[in-house]
């Protein structure tokens, strides 16, 4: 089989594996803060491969998950298509940075990404917005769980791209 | 080699290899496009049909997810089996002789039970409604939380069937698939429903505000005497749901200034979260 798409299916199978663990894997108990595997997976190969990935997968898995979690049809794709623009943008200098630095970088990516859920879009409910303390918490802890988890998961696609696609 | 993978130096005209960033116009684009989606799913609500769908493709998944615990169920049965047999019968044999003494006792209880089946067959929820249903999964969504269901292929399941749990109401149907249910949870912002408190009998509607927080009463005026810690139940106005069934349980009523209504929150009775079967009742 084509190296070059093999190693598309190795990519695109490690994200669907990580969509699959969002959906029906992680435990409801952190189910306010469970982190987006599925992001994580996508911002790592965004770093490690950028030319191997794009806005298409983004797109893709964006939506997948729009309508597997009942957001707004289009959510999740718009913020994956920004965070991997801008993983492709830097990922010069994200590459370099040591491990710490990569985790507080995320943590703020995280943040913002979890408040945008917290807009409603739909003036459903009067009062609702940002300013929510419950919500901003639960942001907080998201981020914090989501940059701590990118270590292990930084090392594990590490040894699964030295395994499987060999580039 | 490809043009697109590098450029040439204007000073030395050597190349330069390096991965260009994504073309900012496909970016655009893409975010235009993603723009698109949510202004149809605002205004046309589009994503329902594509969610159900979505579940039904998906299923095969969490059936897939599941089989390893179905696998290791039957195998720690099967091995256990035989030596737990020998015990079991040696209890049950002693268990049924102490069963025969306290059957004489039992005979009191029968009567007691007869009545308690007499009151539960004169209230007008009819077990013969009510279906049990698996989850299939519970959406991380705080403010619009989606509960799937697995539902029989040969269902007759119809949209605003109420879905049940043994602590209290859970939502309703909102969409229907061939082998899926979606259920709108009691907790989802747009849900509001009407309901009555236990104590004082006072109407009023309960809004929803996200999942794994408290729901609100709306417009209650604040000559209404509430209590911290009363019931409150459906109502069964609107017809959607039965009457009488527990929602949830005062704990705060503040009384603010600005407003001409009373603010009291409610502690719902169930939530969705680590529970596996829930109770589909087809409300006539």
């Amino acid at each position: 089989m084509n190296r070059s798409f093999l190693n598309q299916f190795w990519i695109n199978s490690s994200l669907f594996l990580a969509f699959v663990i969002d959906i029906y894997v992680t435990p409801e108990m952190f189910i306010l803060w469970k982190p987006v595997l599925t992001l994580l997976v996508l911002i790592y190969w965004n770093m490690a491969l950028p030319d191997r990935v794009g806005i298409f997968e983004a797109l893709f898995f964006g939506l997948l998950l729009d309508v597997s979690t009942g957001t707004l049809l289009g959510l999740h794709a718009a913020l994956f298509v920004l965070i991997t623009y801008i993983c492709q943008r830097f990922f010069y200098q994200f590459r370099v940075s040591p491990m710490w630095q990569q985790s507080v970088t995320l943590f703020f990516l995280f943040f913002i990404f979890k408040l945008a859920f917290g807009f409603d879009f739909n003036d459903m409910a009067p009062g609702l917005n940002l300013s929510d303390r419950n919500y901003l918490l639960d942001s907080f802890l998201f981020a914090i769980l989501s940059s701590l988890i990118w270590i292990p998961m930084f090392f594990i696609l590490r040894e699964f791209r030295r395994r499987k696609i060999r580039i | 080699m490809l043009k697109r993978e590098h450029k040439v130096s204007y000073i030395s005209s050597e190349a330069i290899f390096a991965i260009p960033a994504m073309k900012r116009s496909r970016v655009v684009f893409a975010v235009i496009f993603c723009i698109c989606l949510m202004i149809s799913d605002v205004k046309f609500e589009t994503s329902s049909t594509l969610r159900l769908v979505s579940h039904e493709i998906l299923k095969p998944i969490s059936l897939v997810i599941d089989f390893p615990g179905y696998v290791a169920d039957i195998t720690s049965s099967f091995i256990s089996a035989r030596v737990t047999l020998d015990k079991r019968v040696k209890t049950l044999e002693e268990e049924n002789l102490k069963l025969k003494a306290t059957n004489q006792l039992a005979k009191k209880l029968a009567i007691d039970l007869e009545r308690i089946n007499t009151l539960w067959s004169s209230s007008n929820l009819n077990k013969e409604s009510f279906k049990i249903s698996k989850k299939n999964l519970l959406s991380s969504n705080i403010f619009q939380p989606l509960l799937v269901l697995d539902i029989e292929r040969d269902h007759d399941i119809k949209i605003n069937n109420s879905v049940i749990s043994e602590k209290g109401l859970v939502g309703r149907i909102s969409n229907v698939g061939i082998s899926t249910a979606e259920v709108f949870l009691i907790q989802d912002i747009r849900s509001s429903i009407p309901v009555v408190s236990g104590t004082s009998s006072i109407h009023s509607t309960l809004k929803g505000f996200g999942l794994e927080r408290t729901g609100q009463l709306s417009y209650v005026k604040k000559t209404s005497k509430f209590y911290i810690g009363e019931k409150i139940f459906t109502s069964g106005l609107g017809g959607i749901f039965p009457q009488n069934i527990l929602v949830g349980e005062i704990i705060s009523i503040d009384d603010p200034a600005d407003s001409e209504f009373l603010r009291i929150e409610i502690d719902f009775s169930q939530t969705p979260i680590n529970q596996d079967f829930f109770l589909i009742y087809k409300h006539e």
